[in-house]
């Protein structure tokens, strides 16, 4: 939701805050303002509106907050609609009576339709809504100003005879103002002029589009059942500012002021005049809601004192009749507009909103209290394993557990089914792993690809399959190591710190390479006593790196005199090279040379995230060597 | 289309008559170098025929991989010009490895030990779910945009699915789990959405619930503004804002000041200045009731982090996909 702040200030003449001012405010009020842009003379605050909150889809909405707030007043515009003294009866009808919530219909004759004036045109383009002519576009306004939608019938096209009806198969196709075609569902709930269908009702029609010609015109704005506009919106796949509004709780009430400041703008836009009585299906009107509210409640729901007095100010800025019933308790009755308000909690929220969130301390965190630990104890296990695993070396890896089809592995001796998702993002990834090994394999290959070196890692995560249609889900600890043997040793090494001498471990084999995958929940029923306490301890210093290039390998050898210490020398080098690009660094070799009385260093650098080109370059001139020195 | 047998033998003679590594380098790079033969072979297959490209570029590879195999054994052949000299150093200096931790679970880590410290058991859920727990019980409706198959991904739609948020770990805490209890419980989350440089389909949560008699905005306020501190440090400016959500009320919504511009605005932050972390809110007392607690005896709260910006902004990951790509790797040795 965009909000000019010019116009804003329309509904709210004593607002003196600045653009950013508000803006702050409303994120504080829970209108999250997630940019502020100048165009212009004008400032436009974009908002996130809170998805309960259709009122707030509106300025009418945004400012009746605001007003709270500040404790300004709320300004609407004065109708005063000449008075008619027409017979005509609108020929509505509405059979799609459990949908429709209220209805208001007014023709007017002899209008001079135009191209809007440069205020509103600019205006709607503010709100990224193209200007079609005045008496679209006025309506357009009105929906912005207010949030409720409205359309304009053109009757030399449509008759005037206009039907709210449920589709029921009698029409089949739907022309949208922009010549799109639209296959009609059966259930879709659409305006026909018993012809055809002229409109939905989140999406005005060809049919009796209005256009510069236009002379007269059924006017409507109505509130239908949000259920119901969502429902037509999601099989019809259509998104539209009209639907976005219906399909959340408007006020019906608000009805007569906003349609009879459309009528007003438009008879002073475009002149002509009433030729019809005002239509208005309402049939039933929803009951006021009572809710009781405990006065100690706000308070101790905030953690800070409210006082009775706050309460009932706030509650009344709302709209909000209040009555107090018995010692400490108020019956409240929310004003109209306020839909969401059901419940004594949502008038609670209301009390802390506008008594501000920023005014509750936040030095005050949760009593530590002992409590019962319920922490399943196969988690230990698993932050035990991680931390043994990486004392032996192996770093940890994450990956996608929807897998692609080549790379399904199933477990020795499983005779269970995978599971496939039915609407994966990424059709090639359309299967739960039912092994670590997986991913494990998928994962070695993107190392390869980078040239990673030594690839040691592990990962544990959740397996899945199906089982006579039902579904399970394990921990699984999938490991490889590019020696096998090493692996075996590393993984006995680590289950003896968990107490478990004697495991039968197998390696399997799948893409070429070799890994050891253990079912950590079998694995928990096997040990006797697991610690409690969490083990890790490992610092957060940055040692994760996203590469971009292969990794490239250069050797140098280095000449000296004298024998140095290695280590000392790898950080003399290390340093020189710079940790920007340097993966590692070692001495491979140390030659003394009789001969030359010479010692001779074989250094192995291995450079990341820089072109092969680029990081011989430095390696030469690091190591002060030349493409002809002896190297 | 050249014989690609009779280039392999011609340069399988040179390679194999190499006697030291220079001579050895230098038909490595006649060969394999960036405008080596092999290269000069590969630029040639946009000119084949479209059915001969594809077999075109098989052979070629595998004439490369068997070029790499021959070099790889003649390097081993050649041996050190004998010198009268001796090795004085076998073992290498600098390669000792040293394993590391996801940075996911390095961070969930961190607030775990945090969550412990102020007496929070780590919990567990699922991962498959039902559509019950996941949204039915936590007070979101029917009609919800997150149900759509847009947004969802769904194994048996309606009814299972993978979870969409960690809330549905909640929604079995408390039912299973007698009051009071304080529980925080890390995990992966699942979303209908297209994998790019900004978005993934997989996402990592932190999620909490405390309910005891007295619970306060104010308890669940203090938990964020320690832990804020605790990753961020003392300086840190946090925001608590009202935002809705549907399975508490009142909610709140937890912002950070932009890590990058300090507030100021900036492309991170879309000129607000502030960076969303996440929501949290006084238990919703229809989710309450649906887990068989009375709302009018026990009060709780529950937080919901997601883990991944915070991540990618500690360890200036640009890539949201390299979290679980296979493009994150670990410096061996410091």
């Amino acid at each position: 939701m965009k909000i000019v702040y010019s116009e804003l200030k329309k509904f709210l003449p004593d607002l003196k805050k600045t653009p950013r001012q508000v803006a702050d405010d409303l994120t504080m009020l829970g209108h999250f303002a997630d940019g502020i842009k100048k165009t212009g003379p004008e400032t436009v605050i974009s908002l996130e509106v809170r998805q309960n909150r259709g009122d707030c889809l509106s300025y009418y909405g945004i400012a009746k907050d605001l007003s709270v707030f500040y404790q300004i007043p709320l300004s609407t515009a004065k109708i005063n609609l000449p008075k008619s003294s027409q017979n005509y009866h609108l020929p509505i009808r509405v059979t799609a009576r459990k949908e429709t919530v209220r209805i208001i219909a007014l023709r007017l004759s002899g209008i001079r339709n135009t191209a809007s004036p440069q205020w509103l045109s600019k205006f709607l383009s503010l709100h990224e809504i193209n200007s079609i002519n005045l008496l679209v576009d006025l309506t357009n306004y009105i929906t912005l100003l207010y949030g409720i939608p409205c359309h304009a019938f053109d009757t030399a096209k449509s008759g005037g005879k206009l039907v709210w009806e449920i589709n029921r198969g009698k029409y089949k196709k739907f022309l949208t103002l922009d010549g799109t075609e639209f296959e009609l569902k059966r259930e879709t709930f659409l305006i026909s002029d018993r012809i055809g269908a002229a409109s939905l009702v989140m999406l005005g029609g060809k049919r009796a589009a209005i256009d510069l010609n236009t002379t007269e015109t059924v006017i409507e704005m109505a509130v239908y059942d949000r259920v119901k506009v969502r429902l037509d919106a999601k099989s019809l796949n259509i998104a539209t500012e009209a639907g976005i509004r219906l399909e959340k709780d408007l006020d019906p009430e608000l009805i007569p002021q906003a349609h009879g400041h459309l009528i007003q703008i438009v008879l002073e836009n475009c002149g002509g005049k009433i030729s019809s009585r005002l239509y208005d299906y309402y049939p039933k009107k929803d009951a006021p809601k009572r809710i009781s509210l405990d006065l100690k409640k706000p308070s101790a729901y905030a953690g800070i004192q409210i006082s009775k007095k706050e309460i009932v100010r706030i509650l009344k800025d709302l709209g909000c009749q209040t009555r107090i019933r018995g010692a400490g308790h108020l019956v409240v009755i929310p004003p109209n507009l306020r839909k969401d308000i059901s419940i004594e909690e949502d008038l609670i929220e209301e009390i802390i909103r506008f008594k501000g969130y920023n005014k509750i301390p936040t030095d005050q965190p949760i009593a530590k209290k002992s409590l019962t630990d319920i922490t399943p104890p196969i988690l230990y296990l698993i932050e035990k394993i991680k931390t043994s695993l990486a004392e032996l070396g192996y770093d940890e890896v994450r990956s996608w557990p929807l897998i692609r089809e080549k790379y399904l592995y199933r477990p020795e001796g499983l005779k269970a089914e995978p599971i496939f998702v039915q609407n994966s993002v990424n059709e090639d990834f359309p299967i739960l792993r039912m092994s670590i090994i997986s991913s494990l394999a998928f994962q070695k290959k993107q190392y390869q690809s980078y040239k990673l070196p030594d690839q040691q890692f592990f990962e544990i995560g959740r397996i899945f399959y199906r089982e006579r249609s039902c579904y399970s889900e394990f921990y699984s600890l999938g490991i490889y190591h590019h020696q096998p043997q090493t692996l075996l040793n590393d993984i006995k090494k680590m289950l003896v710190k968990l107490g478990l001498k004697h495991q039968k471990l197998k390696i399997s084999r799948f893409k070429g390479a070799d890994f050891i995958e253990i079912n950590l929940e079998e694995l928990l029923k096997q040990i006797k006593k697991l610690p409690k306490r969490s083990l890790v301890r490992e610092k957060t210093g940055s040692h994760a790196y996203e590469l971009t290039n292969q990794i490239i390998t250069l050797d140098a050898n280095i000449f000296l005199k004298e024998k140095k210490d290695s280590e000392k020398l790898i950080k003399k080098y290390s340093k020189k090279i710079g940790e920007k690009h340097l993966w590692q660094l070692a001495i491979s070799d140390v030659y003394y040379d009789r001969g030359k009385r010479e010692y001779k260093y074989t250094f192995r650098a291995r450079y990341f995230n820089i072109d092969d080109k680029t990081a011989k370059k430095l390696h030469l001139r690091k190591f002060g060597l030349t493409n002809s020195a002896r190297n | 289309m050249p014989n690609l047998n009779k280039v392999f033998n011609r340069y399988q003679k040179k390679i194999t008559s190499a006697e030291n590594s220079r001579q050895l380098e230098k038909v490595r790079i006649e060969v394999l170098g960036r405008k080596g033969k092999i290269n000069q072979l590969f630029s040639k297959i946009k000119t084949k025929p479209q059915e001969e490209k594809q077999s075109f570029g098989k052979e070629l590879n595998r004439i490369k991989g068997k070029f790499e195999n021959l070099i790889k054994s003649q390097s081993a052949k050649i041996l050190p010009k004998k010198r009268a000299g001796k090795r004085i150093e076998k073992t290498t200096v600098g390669l000792e490895k040293i394993g590391h931790l996801h940075p996911i679970t390095i961070t969930e880590n961190e607030i775990n030990s945090l969550f412990r410290s102020m007496g929070f058991s780590i919990y567990d859920g699922p991962e498959i779910e039902t559509d019950e727990y996941c949204f039915e019980r936590l007070n979101v409706p029917k009609t919800h945009p997150a149900r759509d198959l847009q947004d969802t991904i769904y194994i048996e739609e309606p009814e299972i699915l993978l979870r969409t948020q960690t809330s549905s770990v909640e929604a079995r805490l408390l039912e299973k789990e007698k009051p009071p209890f304080k529980a925080a419980f890390p995990g992966r989350v699942y979303r209908n959405e297209k994998v790019n440089k900004s978005n993934h389909f997989i996402f990592h949560h932190y999620q909490g619930v405390a309910v005891d008699r007295n619970i306060s905005l104010k308890d669940l306020i203090g938990v964020f503004q320690k832990l804020f501190r605790q990753i961020y440090g003392t300086k840190v400016k946090a925001r608590y804002r009202c935002k809705y959500y549907p399975e508490v009320e009142p909610g709140l919504g937890l912002d950070l000041q932009c890590f990058q511009c300090h507030g100021k605005g900036c492309q991170l932050c879309k000129g607000g200045g502030w960076i969303e972390m996440g929501g949290a809110g006084i238990i919703h007392p229809y989710v309450m009731e649906a887990s068989g607690i009375d709302p009018k005896k026990w009060r709780g709260f529950a937080f919901g982090l997601g883990l991944d910006r915070w991540v990618m902004a500690k360890y200036k990951i640009s890539d949201i996909r390299t979290l679980l790509g296979g493009n994150l790797a670990y410096k061996p040795n410091r």
